[in-house]
């Protein structure tokens, strides 16, 4: 079979392309949900645990923090959403999807808080103390001076885990969810022919991770700028 | 902030503490094959049941990686029905009593050995040890040690003395397929693998078992990866189109396997 | 003003202060000194709680405020400032608004009268140009001055520096001590650890000696560096002076 054939066999008879439009709307729609979960959950436990490294308030939610941070870390993805799919929400009537967007946020979040966290580790310690010696209370100066400084620096690093979490969502397949690289896996099982569905899939990835990449560049060298002036 | 945190935390163990206590999944609506219309089926991406259910109307498909977890969906109540070969059926069923399967299946089906599509003359051999060992009786005593109630009388084993001078050949299998080819402990065994040891010991092969995810089975016969690829596969028009077929060795049907009512 | 009793603090096994009983009128420009590790600075951080001290009592108009809640303890260093080694500016802010965030924060003036403020801090502090630019384009004896601009906005009573001038070029250590000059000859109480015995001698109301988490000896300037009477204060301005 000739690569005109093989692509018309793979990607054209029976719309088998859709496989793979539809495939990258499911994965999109889970990244970007799960991106948003991730930051919130992420940003809400690096507060807590740098504010209990800062102040030693907040310890039981800080415990909390860190069995949440150890449990993620310390377990595969794909363990974590068959037990969510599997375990937690095992009698639930709920749609794949949105257990797929929790289970990647929650796992996304672990990673997001430990770089917020050591972003505004990072942030000098006389910069509290300044904002606190002008009668600021703490979360004011979380809010107005510690956080802008913090987010600054950890900017990249969180695109970076969003990027990340794009090319984890390929295991979303586990649970019978036809992302991009189950709609790969679909044409490759009705036309077994491994090559242009994973090339397709392998090519799409790469295409949205550059772009993603790209724009981390751009913003990062307008984060440069501004440190110049 | 406190708040939140205990407030997910909870949260989480209530999900979790209803899944535990098995809240009942919701009750079957399947029990013809005609209901199966605008239903969520479960299948296992790739198989003959798959190729099936996309042809019902207005339903749902989930194509799951392997079959047991499509039988674990179907007792949560996560979908509605599986379209599932008839003898593996079987082998959940024994192991599953809150599952059942509607009387009513589809048309018959031939399984075979699928061979790398120039390779006449592997498939010509093949089939001469399976008019033998069918002539022979050796298949059915194959077959009978996985019927339920003959399970385990009558194991195939390599005679004595047995010449395996011509080399290994490769079987690429899914050993998800009870009980045509399972996993126990850390062999795969079930109807497949002694048909094809016998069928090697008839040829002078040694029999070499590679699992693998059961869509990659055809792909890595057609690469050479694998000599043959034997996983209750049925004969399709597509399939036909990628790899060889030996003589069918067994016949068996779909049926929808469904929660008890 | 501030008035304090048998103040203490630990820091896990290290007793950094060891029982000091002190006080510090209204107008007064109190200069400490004394070798490093001595608590001083402890000490500085203490009054506004900066530090939480292990023991005793701290009294700020009459008021104690050791065992107060963070809400009052906010308010009360509203009317306390703080200026420190590293100047601590805010560096995503322009100068500006590192002056006007707390006033316009904790509601004490609009945006636009903290403007008006900032412009006439600036002035005062020599450095009218600068409110739109950066922290990070300026040199560190005007940082130093934007900080005691920012600490001014919320017009404190009493203004505690922290070696003010130990992070700075030598060229630039004058124009900071000129301006904490002018804010004395002003009347501002202010309470300033340093290494400047220049200063020390021409602005201070009173020069205190610390050593071993203790204030050894005290005294107007004159009698302090003329006639001290430790051996500890006599080695040490020895070494320094």
């Amino acid at each position: 079979m000739n690569f005109a054939e093989s692509f018309r066999q793979n990607f054209i008879e029976e719309d088998r392309w859709r496989y793979l439009t539809d495939g990258l709307k499911t994965t999109l729609i889970i990244t970007f949900f799960a991106v948003i979960i991730g930051m919130v959950l992420g940003f809400l436990v690096a507060i807590i645990r740098s504010t209990y490294l800062r102040t030693k308030r907040l310890l039981i939610p800080d415990i909390l923090c860190r069995i949440y941070l150890t449990v993620i870390r310390g377990t595969p993805v794909v363990v974590q959403l068959l037990i969510i799919y599997f375990v937690i929400f095992a009698s639930v009537p709920i749609s794949k999807t949105f257990v797929a967007i929790i289970a990647f946020g929650i796992n996304s979040g672990a990673y997001v808080a430990e770089i917020v966290r050591g972003g505004i580790m990072a942030v000098d310690v006389g910069q509290l103390e300044a904002g606190r010696s002008l009668g600021l209370n703490y979360r004011q100066t979380m809010v107005s001076i510690i956080m802008p400084q913090a987010l600054k620096t950890v900017l990249p690093a969180l695109a970076n885990e969003a990027i990340v979490l794009l090319k984890e969502t390929s295991v979303a397949g586990y649970i019978a969810i036809a992302d991009i690289t189950k709609g790969g896996d679909i044409i490759r099982s009705q036309t077994f022919s491994a090559f242009m569905p994973l090339i397709a899939v392998a090519l799409i990835y790469l295409i949205m991770v550059v772009l993603l990449t790209r724009l981390v560049n751009l913003l990062e060298r307008r984060l440069a700028s501004n440190d110049k002036r | 902030m406190k708040k939140t945190i205990t407030g997910f935390a909870a949260s989480l163990m209530l999900a979790a503490m209803l899944s535990s206590c098995g809240a009942s999944a919701k009750p079957n609506p399947v029990h013809s094959i005609d209901d199966l219309k605008g239903k969520t089926i479960g299948v296992q991406l790739g198989t003959t049941g798959d190729t099936l259910a996309e042809d019902v109307e207005d339903a749902t498909v989930e194509k799951y990686n392997k079959y047991s977890d499509a039988v674990q969906a179907l007792k949560q109540g996560k979908i509605d029905a599986i379209i599932i070969d008839s003898d593996t059926a079987e082998a959940f069923l024994r192991n599953n009593q809150d599952i059942t399967k509607l009387s009513e299946g589809y048309a018959d089906e031939s399984y075979a050995i699928a061979i790398k599509l120039e390779n006449t003359a592997l498939q010509s051999e093949i089939n001469g040890a399976l008019k033998t060992l069918s002539d022979n009786g050796t298949l059915k005593q194959i077959k009978d040690n996985y019927d339920s109630e003959n399970a385990g009388k009558s194991a195939y084993t390599t005679p004595e003395g047995t010449d395996h001078s011509k080399g290994k050949l490769v079987m690429a299998t899914n050993a998800e397929f009870p009980p045509y080819e399972f996993k126990n402990g850390a062999d795969i065994i079930g109807f497949d693998i002694d048909m094809m040891n016998a069928v090697c010991d008839q040829l002078g092969y040694e029999l070499q078992v590679e699992d693998m995810a059961f869509d990659s089975i055809i792909p890595a016969v057609q690469s050479g990866k694998a000599d043959v690829g034997v996983a209750g596969m049925t004969v399709t028009p597509d399939r036909e189109k990628n790899v060889l077929f030996s003589d069918t060795y067994t016949t068996t049907h779909l049926v929808v396997m469904v929660r008890k009512d | 003003m501030i008035s304090v009793k048998n103040l203490t603090k630990d820091f896990g096994d290290r007793k950094v202060l060891k029982g000091i009983t002190e006080e510090i009128q209204k107008g007064e420009k109190v200069v400490i000194i004394g070798p490093s590790g001595s608590g001083k600075s402890t000490f500085l951080r203490c009054l506004n709680l900066m530090e939480t001290p292990t023991s005793g009592e701290i009294y700020f108009d009459g008021k104690e405020i050791t065992k107060l809640h963070d809400k009052e303890i906010n308010l009360i260093r509203r009317r306390m400032g703080m200026v420190f080694q590293h100047f601590n500016l805010f560096p995503h802010l322009t100068i500006k608004k590192n002056i006007t965030l707390a006033p316009v924060k904790l509601g004490i003036m609009t945006q636009e009268e903290a403007d008006k403020k900032a412009a006439e801090l600036l002035k005062r502090v020599g450095l009218p140009d600068k409110a739109d630019d950066y922290p990070a384009s300026l040199s560190g004896g005007q940082k130093q001055r934007i900080a005691i601009a920012r600490t001014l906005a919320m017009n404190p009573e009493v203004i505690l520096f922290d070696e003010p001038t130990s992070a700075l070029d030598p060229e630039m250590v004058g124009e900071v001590l000129n301006l904490m000059k002018q804010l004395a000859d002003e009347g501002m109480t202010m309470v300033v650890v340093t290494h400047e015995m220049g200063f020390a001698k021409e602005v201070a109301s009173r020069v205190m000696f610390m050593a071993d988490g203790v204030v050894m000896e005290q005294n107007s300037p004159d009698k302090f560096f003329s006639n001290p009477e430790s051996p500890r204060l006599k080695e040490f301005l020895s070494r320094v002076l």
